[in-house]
């Protein structure tokens, strides 16, 4: 019993950074906007979170200019991509790049520290205790002491389903995403649409770069996302950038994480293969998805189908 | 058309400036000149990770900028990350080609190859070489017989686990843990220098290994530590860089106990660091830097750092270690100088 719950609470501490990535990525891949730039954007918005929170004293203030600084970097990405008309894939390549760089330049020579940041004395977010409920069998041990982060990141996955699914804008999104002509003719701005889609997509991820410097650990370096931003935008895809399937991929994704911790400490370890468990599952995941899809896209001749964005249309 | 692709290629441009400019972002200090004409020697430190970790790799820039201040040679330490292959050999080309130092200092068991490629071309430069032994007639090499030190530690954390009455923090479930950064031979060191130092005190002693699979994830490291405490490891022993913290932080919030690497850890949570295992990084550094100053560093060769000569070591927490415990591991200790044991190697 407590081995499973014990394997909730890892895969839910390793959801945080996932899903809040993932549920942005999801409205910019919707509109035909993928921003691969996920990663980036969760980079300088861990920097921002732990320097503003350490200059504030107020961890949730670190957080706010985290997803200011999220949307700020995406914003470069857009202003690249809609403005100068640069390839959207090569600019968040390019933004991806420019994150590492320019967050070690800004480590070193603004906060005058070494590669590592880590002052001392910083309020971590807070985690939640549950009290009595902490002894509901299996689920209380799961989330008793969990960050406050992953409410808000669970908050952030229902209010996104919400308004992708019964909102205006929603349906904006949606029609820009499945035909620019379309949208125009009804009066939709498809640039418009997108660059809001991928404001959203890098504050979303400004949440999951605040969890990585300010919830466990103050601590910083260039490094620091280890990649979940990628894993995040496998998840957009995997899940066909709808709501639950951006979740269940999150969740898929984050299972997998635990699982290698998990197995880890056990006999069967071959370590380096257990390593690799959440990236051979994204892989095998995806692999998978597009076998399903050449099957029935055989059968399929309308043209309105969502295909990821990344795949050129046509 | 045609002026999107300029527009993106100086974007791109762009950006590999701004990125190789942070790479190059290093840190400079020492006198400019001294004052009796002599001239001044010249070190570059390209490093193999980044400052910053508290351990393993700032011991190392401690030793270089107390050399520099005590001896008057000028050090510029270059950072890299720690994954960044490409960027050491780059970082380490340039500073042999430049021609302008007298010595290269470099670290890590990682490094080794790369140095190795780079020393053979340069056979006029001279290398130092911290934590791997030497790689060429050009190099001098310092290595630390890390699972000497390892094994102190372990035998701590056994008996942590073994006197709960001593340590609150401990359940006494006869379980403790090592935090790794990698799967790497010289984490397979510590590994085993840990286990056989617990196994002296008790042969029923388990021991968990695991990896982060970098040695920066802080949070990722966090996760795992917990995980392990949860699956009752009484101890749990990092030897995983900056992402290193991350367990010391997770021995804190877990109620239980860790233990340190390389530099003195003990203050960063009190209540819970038992012990640091020390490996004398930045006095080696200091005291080869000053041979070299000399003109008596010979290149080739390896200086070897054990328990004997103090290159590895234990640092106790007095607050949460009483002196009776202290006396146990003080005395196997005492049995490995003396050659009764000889802890085992993974290298």
């Amino acid at each position: 019993m407590n081995a499973t719950a014990d394997f909730l609470a890892i895969l839910l501490t390793s959801l945080v950074p996932i899903l809040a990535a993932a549920v942005g990525g999801m409205f910019a891949e919707r509109a035909r906007a993928s921003n691969i730039a996920l990663d980036g954007c969760m980079l300088v918005a861990a920097l921002a979170a732990i320097v503003a929170g350490a200059k504030s004293g107020n961890p949730w203030i670190g957080v706010l200019v985290a997803v200011a600084a999220g949307a700020a970097y995406s914003a470069i990405l857009a202003f690249a991509a809609f403005f100068l008309r640069c390839d959207l894939i090569i600019a968040g390549i390019a933004a991806n790049l420019l994150a590492t760089g320019v967050t070690l330049l800004v480590v070193q020579n603004v906060l005058d520290s070494p590669g590592t940041y880590s002052p001392t004395g910083v309020d971590l977010v807070p985690r939640v205790p549950l009290g009595p409920l902490a002894d509901i069998p299996v689920l209380g041990r799961a989330l008793d002491r969990q960050s406050a982060l992953l409410y808000v990141t669970v908050v952030l996955a229902v209010v996104a389903a919400i308004v992708l699914n019964r909102t205006r804008f929603g349906v904006h999104v949606k029609a820009v995403g499945e035909s620019d002509e379309a949208a125009l003719a009804v009066g939709i701005k498809p640039i418009l649409v997108r660059t809001v889609t991928i404001l959203i997509s890098g504050a979303c991820a400004g949440v999951g770069g605040a969890y990585l410097s300010t919830s466990s650990v103050a601590s910083f370096n260039s490094q620091l996302t280890g990649g979940l931003g990628f894993i995040a935008f496998a998840a957009v895809i995997f899940g066909r950038a709808t709501p639950w399937g951006t979740v269940l991929a999150s969740l898929l994704f984050a299972a997998a994480t635990s699982l290698s911790i998990r197995l880890q400490g056990t006999d069967l370890g071959i370590q380096q293969l257990v390593h690799a468990l959440p990236y051979v599952a994204t892989v095998v995941a995806l692999s998978v998805q597009a076998i399903g899809l050449t099957r029935r896209d055989r059968y399929d001749v309308s043209e309105t189908t969502y295909v990821p964005a990344i795949i050129p249309k046509g | 058309m045609k002026k999107r692709t300029i527009i993106t290629s100086a974007v791109l441009t762009t950006v590999v400036a701004l990125t190789l400019a942070a790479c190059g972002g290093g840190s400079s200090s020492g006198d400019e000149g001294s004052a009796d004409g002599t001239k001044t020697i010249n070190i570059s430190a390209p490093l193999s990770g980044q400052l910053g970790d508290k351990s393993f790799m700032d011991s190392a820039n401690e030793g270089l900028q107390s050399a520099a201040k005590d001896f008057g040679v000028k050090v510029k330490v270059i950072e890299a990350g720690a994954d960044d292959a490409p960027a050491w050999e780059r970082n380490l080309t340039e500073a042999s080609a430049s021609g302008k130092n007298d010595l290269i200092v470099t670290g890590g068991t990682v490094m080794a190859s790369t140095l190795k490629k780079v020393a053979a071309q340069f056979p006029e430069q001279k290398y130092l070489i911290f934590d791997s032994p030497s790689v060429g007639d050009n190099v001098t090499g310092i290595s630390y017989a890390q699972n000497e030190g390892a094994f102190l530690v372990g035998a701590l954390a056994a008996l942590v686990t073994k006197n709960p009455d001593q340590f609150p923090r401990a359940k006494g479930t006869g379980k403790i843990g090592l935090v790794g950064g990698m799967d790497i031979p010289v984490i397979r060191d510590f590994a085993v220098g840990y286990e056989q130092g617990a196994k002296a005190i008790d042969p029923s002693i388990e021991v968990d290994v695991r990896f982060v699979g970098d040695f920066e994830s802080a949070q990722g490291a966090f996760d795992l530590a917990t995980a392990m405490y949860n699956d009752g490891s009484d101890v749990v022993y990092q030897v995983a860089g900056a992402a290193g913290l991350g367990v010391l932080k997770a021995g804190e919030e877990s109620g239980r106990y860790a233990i340190g690497t390389d530099s003195d850890q003990n203050g960063l949570q009190p209540d819970s660091t038992v012990a640091s295992a020390l490996k004398a990084v930045g006095t080696t550094v200091h005291l080869a830097i000053e041979q070299f100053v000399d003109g008596k560093l010979e290149m080739g060769t390896t200086i070897n750092g054990g328990i004997d000569n103090d290159g590895v070591g234990i640092a106790f927490n007095d607050e949460l270690v009483p002196a009776d415990i202290q006396k146990q591991v003080d005395d196997l200790r005492q049995q490995v100088i003396d050659g009764d044991i000889t802890v085992k190697s993974a290298l």
